[in-house]
C-alpha cells in the first residue's frame, strides 16, 4: 500500500501511475545511482530497491510494507532474465508491487496484460488495423503491437496480471518469449517476421492463490517464473499504522471529516489479524480456522473506510464497533455461510473474553451479525 | 599491577569467523594464558579434551539433589572459537584455563546451554532492538543474516577484531547485566586478573561477546593471591546433591536453533564447510549437497535450476555488496528459483526456532541439509557419562536385575517404582529393556506388568549416547521426553500418547518453549473427536494422577487448557457426523463434560489450577443444543451434558432438565430421534432415564410412530438403548410396561435377546407386512372387521 501523496502533475488523474506520482524521485534516485546498470535497466538494482523500499537521504518514500529480502530476490530475478511470478491472497499488494518494480526497472509500468477468462493472444502479442491490412496487405505499418510486443520491442518490463485466469492455452503462447526471448510474426516477410527482445525486456506475472491457482499453469510456463510468495504483514503495530492512514486518505477523499477512531481500528485489525489465523510471527495461535474469506491488509482498509462512511452519511459521527460488526458482515463474509458461523463463533467464544470498554461493546453488537 | 591489557576477544559462540580471529590471535600473540568461558570446574580434567574425539562433543554439567534439577550443556565443533583456543593453546604450550562458574551456580539456573546466543531476557530485548534498528538502517532482513553480513564473510582479522569489538560494545552498552551475569563476570575477571597478576607472558581471553566489553573493565578491580581463583562449591548440602561435569558425545541437530534448543548459529554444518573451506567452497558445497538431497527425495532440481540459483545467489551477492554469496544468499536464492508454489508460512532462516507448520517440503530438506546429520564420537577412553552410573544405581535401588522375565504389582509402591524406572529406560530406547504386558493408560484399573529384560551388548552403548540427555534417569528420559513430544508436533493423539507415556515414566515437568509449542500444536487440531479423546485421557491424569505422580502437573495443566479451549472452537460448528465417529463424538462430549464437573468441583474447593472458562463451555453446549441444523447426536449430547451438569445450572439462561429433552426429542424428525437420545443417554443417563416423565415422553414419542417412521427409527433407538446397563434397561422396561398396564408380562419379554440374532428391523419389518396383510383380509371380508390383530 502507497503513501502517495498527490503531486500537482498528476492531481488531475483518478489515479496516477508510479511513473507520474514518483516522477521526482526516480529522478533524484537515477541521477544519484552511481552502481552499475544491468543492460537495459533505468536504475542500478540498489537504486531500484531504494525506490520500493524508500531510501532516507534521497528522500525517496517508502511505498511498500515488504522484506527488504523478498525486494531483493525479485530485483535479483528480474535482472537474471528470469519471469518473476508473484503469488499471493487476494489483497497482498502484489499488484502495487509490479507496478513498482516495472517502474523502477524500466522507468514505466503501463504495459500491461490483463488476465482474464476471455482474454485472446492477440491481446497479448499483436494485432492488426484491418483497413490497413486489407488496403496493404501485411505491414508493420498495420500491426498494432500489443504490451507484449511493445516490451520486446522497447526492452521493458511486461506486466501480466492476474495470469492464472488467462486460458491455459493463452498462457502457453508466453513460452517461446520468455526461453528463447523471441516472438515470430509469420504474417510480416524479411527482418519483421521475428522480433528479438532486446536488453531490458521481462515479465512479471500475479496470481492470487483464492483463484484458479497456479497448480493448472503448465509445467514448462512454472518452469520459467520465479516464485516468491508475498505475504500479509506480519507486524501488528505497521499493519494497524497502514490501515489507519490508508482509510484516512480514503475518507478525506470521499468527503468525511472524522478518520475512524483508533480503538475501532484496533478491533478491525486484531479481528483479521486472528481471522487470518497468523499469531505473532505468523506462528499459529488461539486455536482458531482459517476464513475462507480474503482477510487482507487491503480489505481491512475497505472495511474502515466503509465504518467511517456509514458512520459520517448516516449519522455524522465517527464510527464505532457496532458500525465494525456491520461492515465486516457486510464486505468480508459476504454469502459464504460457513464463514457467517465462523464469524459468529469467533465473536461468541473470543470476542467474549477480551478486555477493553470497545472490546466489550464490539461483542455487544454481535446481534448485528447476519 | 602492570599497565598492560589482557588481550580480550568476544566471540559469538560457534561462529567461525570468530573462530578464525581466535587461532590467528593465539598463533600471533604466544599467549601464556589462554583463558576460556568455560565451566571451570571441569580444569582438573582438561586433559579429557583432547583424547581426539569426534566432534561434535559437550560438557555437560549437572546437578541433582532435593528439589533441584539442573543441567547445563557446554557444546564445541570444530568451528567453536572455543574450541580452537582450547586446542591451539595446548598446542602453543599455554595454560589454558575455563573461567566460568560452574554449572551448578544459580547463575546458570535458566541456562540449559552455556553458548546459547542471549545472556539474558532483557539483554535479549536490547539487543534485538539494536539489531532491528542496524538491519533496517542497512536494509538487511533478519539478525542471522545481519551477522553473516558484518562479520560471515572471508577477510582481514584485524578489521574483523575491530568491527566485533564495536559490535559488542554497542549491543552491550551500558546494561549491567542480570545477577546471574554480573556473578559470572566476577568470576571470569577474578580469572583474568590471576593470570595478569603472574605477570610472565600474554593473556588472550575468549569469551562471548556479551561479557568482553565488562571484562575489560572489571579485571583490574579484582585482587587476587597466587593460587588460581576458587569456583564456589555446589549449593546445599554436596552429600544429598551430585553434581559434576562429563563429556557427553553431541550432534550437529542438536546445535541447530531451528529444534528448538536455546543454541547460537542455526545451520551447523554450513558453518563447518565455512570454517573448512571458506566461504566460496561452502557455497557450492551447499548447492551440491542440497541437489544431492532433494533428487534423492524426488524433488526437482535440474541442471537448470541450479544455474539458475547459482545466478541468483551470485546477484543477491552482488546486490548486498558480498564479495560471495552468503548462507542467505544461498537460501534466497534457492527460494526463488525452486520454489513453485504459493508458501504458507514465512521462510525459515527469516526467524528464529523450530520450524512452522505449513513450511513447503523442499525448505524442510534444505534446512535439514545445512544442519547435517553429525554425531560426535566420544574417544574410547573417555570417562563415562553420568547417566551410565546412575542407571545402574537406580536399577540396584530398585532391585531390579537385567535377567529375565520380571512381575510388577503397580498398586504397591515399591511396584510403582520398579515401573518408572523401566518406563524411563524405554523412554530412552535402550536395548534389552521390553514390556510385554501391562496398562496402556497409565490410570487404567490394569495392576500388573510383565518385562522381559535382558543386557544384550548394545546396552552400554546406547547408554552412553542416551548420557547426552542428562546425567541422571529421571532428566535424559525428560529429555527424550520433550524430543518426542516435539516430534509430536499437531497430532494431539500422539501428544496424548507422549502425555501418557510421561505418566507411567512419573515424569511431569518439561521446558517453557515445549510448553508453547504444544500450545500452539493443539490450536491447529483438526478433530473435535481426537481433541477430546486426548481430554479423556489427560485430564484424569491431572485429577486424579496421584498415584502416578502427575496429579496438578503444570505441563497438564496447560495442554488440557489448550485442548479445552481448541475443543469448544470445534464442537460449534454445524457438522454431520458419520457412523464410525458416533462413539468417539459422544466420548468427547463427555470427556468435555467430566473436565467441567471435575474443575468446578476443585474451584469450590479452593484448587484453581486450569483455566477453563466454564461460562463459555456452557453457552457453547447451550448453543448446540439449540442449534437446529445441527447432527441430532450433537444436539442430544450438547443437551445431555447440560442436564448432567445440575451444579451449573444457575449458570445458563434456558432451564435444562427432563422437560428440555423432551422439547429438543419433540422437534426432531423420526429418524434422527435415536440419535438425539443416544445423546442424552450417553451423557445424561442417571439423571434422566429413571425420570418417569422421561419414559412417558419417550414412549409417547414411539407410539405415536407410523409405522415407515418407526423402521426407521428403529436401529438408532436401539442403540441409544444400549447406553443402559442391564439392569437399568430392565427398571426401564418395567416402567414401560406399566405405563402399558401390562405389569403381567416379565420384562424379559422386553429385554430378552431376540431370536436367533434376527435384525429387529426384519421383525418390524414382517410386523408391518403382517398388519397390512390383515388390513387387505378384512378389506376383502376374508376376515370378520373385530379379528384383533396380534402384534
Amino acid at each position: 500500500m502507497a503513501k502517495k501523496q498527490p503531486e500537482p502533475a498528476a492531481s488531475k488523474l483518478q489515479r496516477p501511475p508510479a511513473e507520474i506520482l514518483y516522477a521526482d524521485e526516480l529522478q533524484r534516485l537515477g541521477a544519484a545511482d552511481q552502481d552499475p546498470r544491468p543492460p537495459g535497466w533505468a536504475l542500478s538494482l540498489k537504486a531500484a530497491r531504494a525506490f520500493v523500499l524508500g531510501d532516507a537521504a534521497l528522500d525517496v518514500s517508502r511505498k511498500i510494507v515488504a522484506p527488504v529480502a523478498a525486494i531483493e530476490r525479485m530485483l535479483v530475478t528480474l535482472a537474471t532474465g528470469r519471469g518473476l511470478m508473484l503469488v499471493g491472497e487476494p489483497g497482498t499488494a502484489k499488484s502495487l508491487l509490479s507496478e513498482l518494480l516495472a517502474t523502477a526497472v524500466s522507468g514505466m509500468s503501463t504495459l500491461t496484460i490483463q488476465g482474464g477468462a476471455s482474454i485472446t493472444e492477440d491481446q497479448i502479442k499483436y494485432s492488426w488495423n484491418y483497413a490497413l491490412l486489407i488496403n496493404e496487405g501485411p505491414s508493420p505499418r498495420a500491426l498494432v503491437p500489443a504490451p507484449l510486443y511493445q516490451g520486446m520491442r522497447d526492452g521493458r518490463i511486461v506486466r501480466f496480471e492476474e495470469i492464472t485466469r488467462a486460458p491455459l492455452e493463452v498462457q502457453d503462447c508466453l513460452l517461446g518469449m520468455l526461453s528463447d526471448r523471441v516472438m515470430a510474426v509469420p504474417e510480416l516477410a524479411s527482418e519483421h517476421a521475428m522480433l528479438y527482445a532486446r536488453e531490458g525486456f521481462n515479465i512479471i506475472a500475479t496470481a492470487n492463490t483464492r483463484d484458479r491457482g497456479v497448480n493448472e499453469m503448465s509445467a514448462a510456463l512454472k518452469r520459467r517464473f520465479d516464485f516468491e510468495t508475498v505475504f500479509p504483514i506480519l507486524d501488528y503495530e505497521r499493519e494497524l499504522a497502514l490501515v489507519q492512514q490508508a482509510s484516512a486518505e480514503l475518507l478525506a477523499r470521499s468527503g468525511i471529516p472524522r478518520a475512524v477512531p483508533e480503538p475501532v481500528l484496533e478491533l478491525l485489525v486484531t479481528t483479521f489479524r486472528e481471522l487470518r489465523a497468523s499469531g505473532e510471527g505468523g506462528r499459529r495461535e488461539g486455536g482458531m480456522d482459517r476464513l475462507n474469506a480474503v482477510m487482507s491488509t487491503a480489505e481491512a482498509v475497505n472495511v474502515a473506510h466503509a465504518v467511517g462512511v456509514r458512520a459520517w452519511f448516516l449519522e455524522q459521527r465517527g464510527g464505532s464497533p457496532a458500525d465494525l460488526v456491520d461492515c465486516i458482515a457486510g464486505t468480508v463474509v459476504k454469502d459464504d455461510a460457513d464463514d457467517r458461523a465462523k464469524l459468529r463463533r469467533y465473536f461468541e467464544q473470543k470476542v467474549a473474553k477480551k478486555a477493553g470498554a470497545h472490546w466489550r461493546a464490539y461483542f455487544e453488537a454481535r446481534h448485528r451479525l447476519p | 599491577m602492570s599497565r598492560r591489557a589482557p588481550c580480550i576477544v568476544g566471540v559469538r559462540h560457534h561462529s567461525p569467523a570468530c573462530a578464525r580471529l581466535v587461532a590467528a590471535r593465539v598463533r600471533a600473540l604466544q599467549p601464556r594464558y589462554v583463558l576460556i568461558e568455560g565451566p571451570a570446574d571441569f580444569n582438573p580434567r582438561l586433559d579429557e579434551l583432547s583424547l581426539g574425539h569426534q566432534l561434535p562433543v559437550a560438557i555437560y554439567s549437572y546437578l541433582s539433589g532435593d528439589g533441584v534439577q539442573r543441567g547445563s550443556w557446554t557444546p564445541f565443533a570444530e568451528h567453536s572459537p572455543e574450541w580452537q583456543a582450547l586446542v591451539l593453546g595446548r598446542v602453543q604450550g599455554a595454560i589454558v584455563r575455563f573461567i566460568d562458574l560452574p554449572a551448578w551456580h544459580d547463575a546458570m539456573t535458566d541456562l540449559p546451554n552455556r553458548y546459547a546466543d542471549a545472556p539474558d531476557a532483557v539483554h535479549e530485548a536490547r539487543a534485538q532492538a539494536y539489531e532491528a534498528a542496524l538491519a533496517e538502517r542497512l536494509a538487511i532482513d533478519g539478525r542471522d543474516a545481519l551477522w553473516d553480513h558484518l562479520f560471515e564473510q572471508d577477510g582481514e582479522t584485524d578489521a574483523l577484531a575491530e568491527h566485533l569489538r564495536t559490535h559488542f560494545e554497542q549491543l552491550r552498552g551500558d546494561d549491567p547485566g542480570s545477577a546471574g551475569n554480573a556473578a559470572r563476570e566476577t568470576q571470569m575477571a577474578q580469572w583474568i586478573a590471576w593470570a595478569m597478576a603472574r605477570d610472565d607472558g600474554e593473556v588472550l581471553v575468549v569469551c562471548g561477546g556479551y561479557h568482553a566489553p565488562a571484562l575489560a573493565r572489571l579485571w583490574r578491580e579484582e585482587r587476587v593471591g597466587e593460587a588460581e581463583p576458587i569456583s564456589p562449591a555446589p549449593p546445599g548440602d554436596s552429600l544429598a546433591s551430585r553434581h559434576g561435569s562429563f563429556l557427553v558425545p553431541y550432534s550437529f541437530r542438536r546445535l541447530d536453533a531451528f529444534l528448538g534448543y536455546a543454541s547460537g548459529m542455526s545451520s551447523p554444518l554450513y558453518y563447518q564447510w565455512l570454517w573448512e573451506e571458506g566461504c566460496d567452497a561452502a557455497g557450492l558445497r551447499l548447492l551440491r549437497e542440497i541437489a544431492g538431497r532433494l533428487r534423492r527425495r524426488g524433488l526437482a532440481a535440474s541442471t537448470a535450476d541450479l544455474i539458475a540459483v547459482h545466478t541468483h545467489a551470485r546477484g543477491l551477492a552482488a546486490l548486498r555488496g558480498h564479495a560471495e554469496p552468503l548462507r542467505a544468499d544461498w537460501l534466497d536464492a534457492v527460494a526463488a528459483c525452486l520454489l513453485k508454489e504459493a508458501q504458507d508460512a514465512a521462510l525459515p532462516w527469516t526467524y528464529r526456532g523450530t520450524i512452522r507448520a505449513g513450511t513447503a517440503p523442499l525448505l524442510v530438506e534444505v534446512m535439514d541439509v545445512l544442519a547435517g546429520d553429525q554425531r560426535g564420537r566420544l574417544a574410547p577412553d573417555t570417562p563415562q557419562p553420568p547417566l551410565v552410573a546412575s542407571v545402574e544405581h537406580e536399577l540396584a535401588a530398585a532391585g531390579i536385575t537385567l535377567d529375565g522375565e520380571r512381575d510388577i504389582d503397580l498398586l504397591g509402591a515399591q511396584g510403582r517404582c520398579e515401573s518408572r524406572v523401566l518406563h524411563r529406560l524405554r523412554l530412552l530406547g535402550i536395548p534389552g529393556i521390553e514390556r510385554l504386558q501391562g496398562p496402556t493408560l497409565a490410570l487404567a484399573g490394569e495392576r500388573r506388568e510383565r518385562w522381559r529384560l535382558a543386557r544384550p551388548v548394545e546396552q552400554a552403548a546406547a547408554l552412553i549416547e542416551a548420557g547426552a540427555y542428562g546425567a541422571t534417569l529421571a532428566d535424559a528420559a525428560r529429555a527424550m521426553l520433550e524430543a518426542k513430544l516435539r516430534d509430536a508436533r499437531s497430532d494431539i493423539t500422539a501428544l496424548a500418547q507422549g502425555l501418557n507415556e510421561a505418566a507411567l515414566a512419573g515424569l511431569a515437568a518439561v521446558s517453557d518453549a515445549l510448553l508453547a509449542d504444544l500450545r500452539s500444536a493443539i490450536a491447529a487440531a483438526p478433530r473435535f473427536e481426537d481433541v477430546g479423546q486426548a481430554l479423556a485421557v489427560l485430564y484424569p491424569l491431572y485429577r486424579h494422577g496421584a498415584a502416578v505422580a502427575v496429579a496438578g502437573a503444570p505441563l497438564l495443566a496447560v495442554v488440557i487448557g489448550a485442548a479445552c479451549d481448541r475443543a469448544l472452537w470445534l464442537f460449534e460448528p454445524t457438522a454431520a457426523i458419520a457412523a464410525a465417529e458416533v462413539y468417539p463424538h459422544l466420548r468427547a462430549v463427555a470427556a468435555l463434560r467430566d473436565l467441567l464437573r471435575g474443575h468446578v468441583a476443585d474451584q469450590q474447593e479452593g484448587h484453581a489450577g486450569l483455566e477453563i472458562e466454564v461460562a463459555r463451555a456452557l453457552a457453547v453446549l447451550a448453543r448446540k443444543a439449540q442449534d437446529v441444523t445441527a447432527a441430532a447426536l450433537s444436539r442430544g449430547a450438547a443437551l445431555g451434558a447440560l442436564i448432567s451438569l445440575p451444579q451449573l445450572a444457575g449458570a445458563t439462561s434456558a432451564a435444562v432438565d427432563t422437560s428440555a429433552a423432551m422439547a429438543l426429542l419433540g422437534t426432531l424428525a423420526a429418524d434422527a430421534l435415536g440419535d438425539a437420545l443416544s445423546g442424552l443417554l450417553a451423557l445424561a443417563r442417571e439423571q434422566i432415564a429413571e425420570d418417569p416423565a422421561f419414559v412417558r415422553g419417550v414412549d409417547a414419542l414411539v407410539v405415536a410412530l407410523d409405522d415407515d417412521d418407526f423402521i426407521h427409527a428403529l436401529p438408532a433407538l436401539r442403540a441409544a438403548l444400549a447406553w443402559l446397563p442391564a439392569r437399568e434397561r430392565g427398571q426401564l422396561a418395567r416402567a414401560v410396561l406399566r405405563l402399558h398396564e401390562a405389569v403381567h408380562l416379565p420384562q424379559s419379554r422386553l429385554t430378552a435377546a431376540l431370536p436367533q440374532d434376527v435384525p429387529p428391523q426384519l421383525i418390524a419389518l414382517a410386523a408391518r407386512r403382517e398388519r397390512e396383510l390383515w388390513a387387505e383380509l378384512q378389506r376383502w371380508g376374508v376376515l370378520p372387521a373385530a379379528q384383533e390383530e396380534t402384534a
